[in-house]
């Protein structure tokens, strides 16, 4: 990945133009809401990305990267909006520039044009979550499991996880169909062979007894076994002729014969099928949202096939293709209660289904009979029509009140017309003259062999499609375990990162604090210890500001699983606004010490925020940019980049005296307070728990000379002479900035009246902010300007260090022999 | 840095992997899904009901 060494804005979002030195160096941006801070982060993640996520968001229809991306004045010359970064590759070792336009987002201009830069830019352009707002980092932890699931695997890329899921499970679906289908039709090819056969079950002893006693009619050899390929009219070619108009009469008869039963009786356990479907249709007739979401359901779930590009396939409104597909699949999820319902009688449907099928069948046998005998054919045409609506019709469920009505007034029995009809063709199969035997036996052989071809083919189709149905459970079933496998290694590193950054934050009153990730096919649960009360959501019990931190760290052990040691670049866009002042010096000291090689970009309204963030060391005086106001022509005014001292210099060069005393005052009672915490001096408690300097300023420098002398009689018990003599210089020259400062103390007395500075010449003030200056670099590492402090935090003291442990002292003498 | 699709690469190696461990499947539809999937990065229904049944004819 990259540290940004240089950036600069032209013509972009609300910057007209703006430079910033970022020098590799983890940078403060702070300033008011509506005063360009987003601007600088949208143009970080444009010169990287080509995008700009705050544009192309949900609720952003009709907002455009291309057409809003460039500043207000310049929104018809897209070509004047570029942003150009400065980049330095730790891995690579190598600088480069790289510069995007608003007229083309997707072309990237980076010199020099080195290989391995030109493949680690493409890879960063695949990483937009380097740059992240506070709001987009809380949806990690406040959302729906299903939500949260997509989101986490979006960071984590790996959505594509989920679209092979998804793949799986919709072949899983579409084979259990086409089987079912495939088993209606095979039994069907089986009744009606059975019928031609005139058997009450299809086992080979009948079989072969019904066709040999045929066959000795027609004198052809008896059949001894029933095979697969087995011919039941084998040599009747040869034994005279084909069967008449191809039908037997006798089999005719039957099947109309069977027909009519169908027709007057009520198939076994049918009515307990009708009556429960038909009290699912009234509740969902009742409950038009269910009828209403499963019909969406069906449809979004076909739609889904069709988002191949980025747009919706429907209106064609620009979508990116992955935000349309979890934006449908979510719809797609409302729809669980009434997926539910009709899973519950797809059963009954089922059965229903398959009387249908077979009245239809039955009924387009008598039409051909018909059709053969000169009966006006097509007369079954509404009745078979309607029976395949309703059957369709309870599969898709598209007119619940017509199927419901249907099955009501009985469904299947047969219309006036109808009955009329059937008499007439069974009238006419009986009128045909009886056939000599052998003509029977002939008719029967060719009858039977065709409807055995057929119920064949059908069982054969339907061997297929069951077997087929396996192999796609089995994929299915193996691949939720492999995957669930992956994922719960990977959720599990995450999550004690998460845990463990958050205790580092937390450590003084949540030491025991664990999260649990608990992914499962589609989503992924999240639950956080609550002071040992058990497992709760996240924002169950916690703070605003607790989530905050969560956030963060969430974010922060996704990004080390993404990235590894090559998570060198993050933006914190306002990330940590709820984040109290007690928990933003562990925030730094988690971000410095856990991500040593990182550069940040925080932004920030909160200028004491980022007074926190230069005392800490987390950033320089220097890299901090903060934004006084902001106007549509100019965008952004920026203060000059300097830290307090040479703002004071500043003050003190315009004559103002009072100004430089008030910052000096209120600069040092905070660096004071952080001193009197992170060395544990003792101060004199006060129930308002307001401390001005005088208060705390005596007792940090007190505690300091007892731990200097503690750490020099440390050094001597452990005979290291030289650490020895270091302390002691550095506690006599910390004493003599001390005394220096005591004298000097009076100007910035908070008692001292605004006349009283207003009467001091500034070379007098000079010498009390050199005073002060000094001493206060007396409690600070020289090399990470970290302010030196006592661990362990409470208890007996055991080590005076910072936080790059330049500074360590041990505080702990060796113990006398006895 | 790693990869954008590190993991789900895994994912999917693991799972045909793991098929692979029940002999009663035909090896030409693992290395048929094993192509799909890991070498032309085709993952859509479409894609993968071809990969599992090559031969059928479309209804």
């Amino acid at each position: 990945m990259i540290h940004i060494e240089f950036l600069s804005i032209n013509n972009f979002r609300g910057i007209k133009r703006l430079d910033l030195s970022l020098g590799q160096q983890s940078f403060g941006i702070c300033g008011n809401n509506g005063t360009g801070k987003s601007g600088v982060v949208d143009a970080i993640e444009f010169a990287l990305t080509g995008n700009i996520t705050r544009l192309t968001g949900k609720g952003m229809h009709g907002v455009s990267v291309k057409e809003h991306g460039p500043h207000v004045d310049s929104w018809e010359e897209p070509e004047k909006s570029v942003v150009i970064l400065k980049a330095f590759f730790p891995d690579l070792k190598k600088t480069a520039t790289i510069e995007r336009c608003m007229r083309k987002p997707q072309d990237v201009k980076v010199s020099p044009p080195d290989a391995d830069v030109l493949k680690a830019v493409a890879v960063l352009a695949e990483h937009p979550e380097f740059a992240l707002s506070r709001r987009e980092i809380l949806k990690y932890v406040l959302t729906a499991p299903g939500d949260r699931s997509k989101a986490v695997q979006e960071l984590l890329k790996i959505n594509d996880v989920e679209v092979l899921r998804a793949s799986l499970k919709k072949v899983v679906n579409t084979c259990k169909s086409e089987m079912e289908n495939a088993e209606m039709n095979a039994e069907s090819a089986r009744n009606r062979l059975m019928a031609a056969l005139r058997v009450e079950e299809l086992k080979s002893d009948l079989i072969l007894k019904a066709v040999n006693q045929r066959r000795k009619t027609l004198g052809l050899e008896a059949l001894s076994v029933l095979e697969k390929d087995t011919t039941l009219k084998d040599g009747l070619a040869t034994a005279g002729g084909a069967a008449k108009k191809g039908m037997d009469k006798k089999t005719a008869l039957g099947e109309l014969e069977k027909l009519g039963k169908l027709l007057l009786e009520d198939p076994p356990e049918l009515s307990k099928s009708i009556s429960k479907i038909v009290s699912t249709l009234v509740e969902f007739e009742k409950n038009p949202i269910l009828i209403k979401n499963l019909r969406r359901q069906a449809f979004l779930t076909k739609g889904l096939d069709f988002i191949i590009e980025a747009s919706c396939p429907f209106c064609d409104m620009k979508w990116g293709i992955e935000e349309l597909k979890a934006h449908v699949l979510k719809k797609i999820k409302e729809a669980v209660n009434a997926v539910k319902a009709k899973e519950a009688m797809a059963g009954d449907v089922l059965r229903v289904r398959k009387v249908a099928g077979e009245l239809d069948f039955l009924l387009g046998v008598a039409e051909g009979y018909g059709k053969t005998l000169s009966v006006p054919d097509g007369l079954f045409g509404g009745w078979r029509l309607a029976l395949r609506d309703l059957s369709a019709q309870l599969e898709s469920l598209d007119d619940v009140t017509a199927a419901r009505s249907a099955l009501k007034k009985g469904w299947h029995q047969v219309p006036d017309e109808g009955r009329k009809v059937l008499t007439l063709i069974e009238g006419k199969v009986k009128e045909l003259p009886e056939l000599s035997k052998e003509e029977e036996a002939r008719d029967f052989l060719t009858v039977c062999q065709e409807r055995l071809e057929h119920y064949r083919q059908e069982k054969r189709r339907h061997s297929a499609l069951t077997e087929h149905h396996s192999l796609a459970v089995k994929a299915f079933a193996v691949y939720g375990k492999s995957s669930e496998s992956v994922l719960k290694g990977l959720y599990q590193e995450v999550e004690a990162d998460f845990s463990r950054y958050y205790r580092l934050i937390n450590h003084e009153d949540e030491s025991d604090f664990k999260g649990l990730l608990t992914p499962s096919l589609g989503s992924l649960g999240f639950e956080v210890n609550f002071f040992g009360r058990g497992m709760f959501p996240p924002g169950a019990y916690h703070s605003e500001g607790h989530q905050d931190g969560m956030g963060l760290c969430l974010y922060l052990a996704l990004m080390k699983r993404i990235m590894g040691d090559q998570f060198t670049f993050a933006v914190l866009d306002d990330v940590l606004m709820s984040v109290d002042a007690g928990h933003r010096k562990e925030v730094c000291k988690l971000l410095k010490t856990e991500f040593p090689g990182t550069q940040f970009v925080f932004t920030t309204h909160d200028p004491v925020w980022l007074k926190h963030m230069v005392t800490e060391g987390m950033v320089n005086g220097k890299s901090v940019v903060h934004f006084r106001n902001w106007t549509v022509e100019g965008g952004p005014t920026v203060w000059d980049h300097k830290d307090l001292w040479t703002e004071i210099s500043e003050d003190l060069e315009k004559d103002d005296v009072p100004g430089a005393a008030h910052d000096l005052r209120r600069s040092l009672e905070y660096v004071f307070h952080d001193l009197a915490d992170g060395l544990r001096a003792k101060v004199e408690y006060r129930s308002g728990g307001i401390y001005d300097l005088g208060d705390i300023l005596p007792p940090v420098c007190l505690v300091w000379e007892e731990l200097m002398g503690k750490a020099i009689k440390s050094a001597e018990s452990w005979e290291k002479g030289d650490k020895a003599d270091a302390l002691r210089k550095m506690l006599a020259d910390f004493k003599e900035k001390y005394a220096k400062a005591q004298v000097e103390r009076w100007p910035i007395n908070k008692a001292v009246h605004y006349t009283e500075w207003a009467n001091l010449q500034k070379e007098d003030f000079q010498t009390v902010v050199v005073a002060f200056h000094t001493l206060v670099d007396c409690f600070r590492c020289k090399e990470c300007q970290a302010w030196v402090h006592v661990n362990p935090s409470r208890g007996q003291r055991e080590i005076l260090h910072c936080d790059c442990a330049s500074f360590d002292y041990s505080l702990k003498s060796k113990p006398k022999e006895k | 840095m790693t990869p954008p699709g590190k993991t789900v690469t895994r994912v999917f190696a693991d799972f045909l992997d793991q098929l692979a461990t029940d002999k009663s499947i035909d090896p030409s539809v693992l290395s048929r899904l094993r192509e799909t999937i890991l070498v032309k990065s085709e993952i859509d229904p479409g894609a993968i009901r071809e990969a599992l049944f090559p031969k059928e004819k479309p209804s």
